[in-house]
């Protein structure tokens, strides 16, 4: 069992980043979606798509890894095909399956792999240990499937305040949207005086799954908890009344401050399912704001 | 089982699954689940300390030795036990100023009640498979009797001395203990393995020739009135739940060996007067054990090489519906007995192991819920629900994954619901 200082911590995840870079410039991955099997292999990890109990699993085994991930029983052959295939090693599975592979593969960078089995070197105890162990697994994983350099180019060849160019980049790299904004909120990535809101529909309300907010704005937006109501952002004026099929509708955001109501430029898009990109780009800065 | 075992600790090894029954049985009875809970009480330089870390030891890896490679074993046990030793109280725990003041009744009674403490704790734990106390609450009672005796005219002594002795060894205490193992030593010896112990000369208790006269004489009276007591409250009648063992001249692995063995014989035995189950008897080299199912007979068989008679008159797996599948002693049953608590928390224990302390509390009541919905399931529909669960988990020994109470409790009812329909 282990217990481990904010420093260690750190250090471990100053260690998964350089394990990640490394392993995907040692492999020359230059391109979106970051193909899955290289990884999978250079790590000694044999992918085991079956009906599982949670969404994925590692096990050392005397030849690496074996990591498990959950999948019906119809799919398995369909999902075996494409990561085996050698023209789509795994690009074209499923956003939460590759992030899934990801989060499991980066659990083995913590291994002693000189032994045989390999040996696991950090066993956490307790609660706290335990979310930092997975929360490390999630940013490795992103790391992995969202190389910060390449993502930084593709983004700036877009519009970010456009949400089809941004569910277009979560397409080209094979992440969800919740990812890819997790993601370029730790990448520093990227935004102008803006937002960028991914919104469900939970028990009758929106809440909001992942959110991308420019700094200049924390005061007035504070950045807000996974899953928090967006109605406690006190954003007014958007439009939610949107169809799968419209584009992206454009309206008039006001965000109420001390001062006076700040004016956003707000883009919404429908999606599956009763969730929502919205955008929402600020001509002004706040005032007090630096 | 693995190879280079010694015959002695096949033996144990075989009779390991009786531990993993005597949950089962509890639950299947409907009582809480909570760990087989030993006292280890005796002189200084007796041995307890070194008793405990070869039990401990023998327990929590164990059965990995008895599996080995035979995946047949798997899912019918526990990957392993999990063993707990609490500090002991009075060397461990106490604290200092009690020890300096040289205050025995003070410095006694504070380590009976650290001692209770973790008694009780015990007592109420899911978690654990075997906790083992080194020095509990009855032990206190024989200490504060020598502070009683040495000090008998002492004003300062107050006359409620004996009430609190008798507090600390109350039935209500010792019957939550479900072995009470008592090691005396001759006071010579003692003394000797103290000096062995140490670079320079130490005064320990040991080295005090009257107290250990005096508390060999105490451990010994009072076992008496512990072995009576047991008796008369404990479940179990088949086999003395306290031993007394003498351990000068012994070495400490056989010492060790016969605590094993009488943990085992009373998980056995009160396996089986949980419930009036199957009663299949192993003969080992020391002793004829009950143990509680078929299953386990089996892997007894296995083990000592010896036979396993199935005894007219079991009930839950009756001699009719037992198909000989092999040699002599080695049975399998047609028809499973009624699902349990235990069985369900260690098909999913791969995925429990890994799970966060505070989630693992929170799966305990959940998976009570549903097995106890499962329980009314058709025995089709309970085998169903079994078979369903096993189709999702993977046969690793060493798992890593992350899952919450709630999804793990999510999945399960799904389960439950698909093998409704069987």
């Amino acid at each position: 069992m282990t217990r481990m200082t904010s420093q260690k911590w750190k250090e471990w995840e100053r260690s998964v980043r350089t394990k990640a870079q490394s392993l995907l410039r040692s492999l020359e991955l230059r391109q979106p979606a970051i193909p899955l099997r290289p990884l999978l292999d250079a790590s000694r990890a044999e992918v085991i798509f079956r009906p599982l109990l949670v969404n994925g699993a590692t096990a050392p085994c005397d030849t690496g890894f074996r990591i498990y991930c959950q999948c019906d029983s119809p799919q398995v052959d369909d999902w075996k095909r494409r990561l085996l295939d050698d023209d789509d090693l795994g690009r074209s599975l499923p956003p939460s399956v590759r992030f899934t592979l990801a989060h499991e593969l980066v659990h083995t960078f913590f291994f002693d792999r000189d032994s045989s089995p390999p040996r696991n070197r950090l066993v956490p105890s307790t609660d706290q240990s335990l979310t930092q162990l997975e929360r490390l697994c999630d940013r490795g994983a992103a790391e992995l499937l969202l190389p910060a350099d390449l993502l930084a180019n593709d983004a700036r060849a877009c519009d970010l305040f456009s949400p089809d160019d941004i569910r277009g980049l979560a397409t080209l790299y094979g992440v969800s949207l919740t990812t890819l904004l997790l993601r370029m909120k730790h990448a520093d990535t990227l935004l102008d005086s803006g937002a960028l809101l991914y919104l469900s529909t939970r028990d009758g309300q929106l809440a909001i799954e992942a959110a991308v907010i420019h700094t200049s704005l924390c005061r007035v937006l504070p950045n807000p908890r996974s899953r928090q109501p967006f109605a406690e952002l006190r954003v007014a004026g958007v439009d939610f009344s949107v169809s799968l099929q419209q584009p992206e509708r454009h309206s008039h955001a006001t965000v109420p401050t001390s001062n006076r109501p700040l004016n956003f430029e707000a883009r919404c898009r429908g999606l599956r399912s009763g969730r929502y990109l919205l955008t929402l780009k600020s001509s002004e800065t706040p005032r007090g704001v630096n | 089982m693995d190879a280079g075992i010694p015959p002695d600790s096949a033996k144990l090894l075989a009779l390991l699954p009786a531990l993993a029954r005597w949950r089962d049985r509890r639950d299947a009875a409907g009582k809480d689940p909570r760990p087989f809970i030993v006292e280890i009480a005796g002189m200084p330089k007796a041995g307890k300390s070194s008793t405990i870390a070869q039990v401990r030891h023998f327990f929590s890896h164990g059965l990995k030795a008895l599996v080995g490679g035979d995946t047949s074993l798997r899912g019918t046990l526990p990957p392993e036990y999990r063993v707990y030793t609490p500090a002991e109280g009075v060397s461990q725990r106490t604290p200092a100023q009690l020890k300096d003041a040289d205050n025995l009744l003070e410095y006694n009674t504070w380590a009976g009640a650290y001692a209770l403490q973790e008694l009780l704790w015990a007592n109420h734990n899911d978690f654990y498979d075997l906790v083992i106390l080194d020095r509990g609450p009855w032990d206190a009672g024989c200490w504060l009797e020598y502070v009683q005796k040495k000090r008998k005219n002492d004003s300062e002594v107050p006359e409620c001395l004996k009430d609190i002795i008798a507090f600390f060894q109350l039935p209500e205490w010792t019957v939550k203990a479900d072995l009470h193992i008592v090691l005396v030593v001759d006071p010579a010896s003692a003394h000797e393995r103290e000096k062995q112990e140490r670079l320079i000369p130490h005064r320990g208790p040991a080295s005090n020739k009257d107290l250990m006269e005096e508390m060999e004489r105490i451990y010994r009276a009072r076992f008496e009135a512990l072995a009576t007591e047991k008796a008369k409250h404990c479940d179990c009648e088949t086999v003395e739940t306290c031993l007394l063992i003498q351990t000068t001249n012994r070495d400490r692995l056989s010492v060790a060996r016969e605590v094993i063995e009488r943990i085992l014989t009373v998980a056995a035995a009160g396996a089986v007067t949980v419930e009036t189950a199957a009663a299949v008897e192993v003969t080992t080299a020391s002793s004829t054990i009950t143990v509680g199912s078929v299953r386990e007979a089996e892997i007894a068989a296995r083990g000592t090489g010896t036979s396993a008679e199935i005894v007219d008159g079991a009930d839950t797996e009756t001699t009719a519906e037992l198909v000989s599948v092999g040699p002599v002693g080695t049975y399998a049953s047609t028809r499973r007995v009624s699902l349990t608590v235990a069985e369900v928390r260690r098909m999913i224990w791969p995925f429990l192991k890994n799970m966060k302390p505070s989630q693992r509390r929170n799966i305990g009541p959940i998976i009570k819920e549903i097995v106890a919905k499962a329980r009314v399931l058709s025995p089709e529909g309970q085998t169903a629900f079994l078979a369903n669960l096993s189709s999702l988990i993977p046969d690793e020994q060493e798992l890593l994954n992350s899952v919450s109470a709630d999804v793990l409790g999510t999945q399960l009812h799904a389960i439950l619901d698909k093998s409704r329909n069987k």
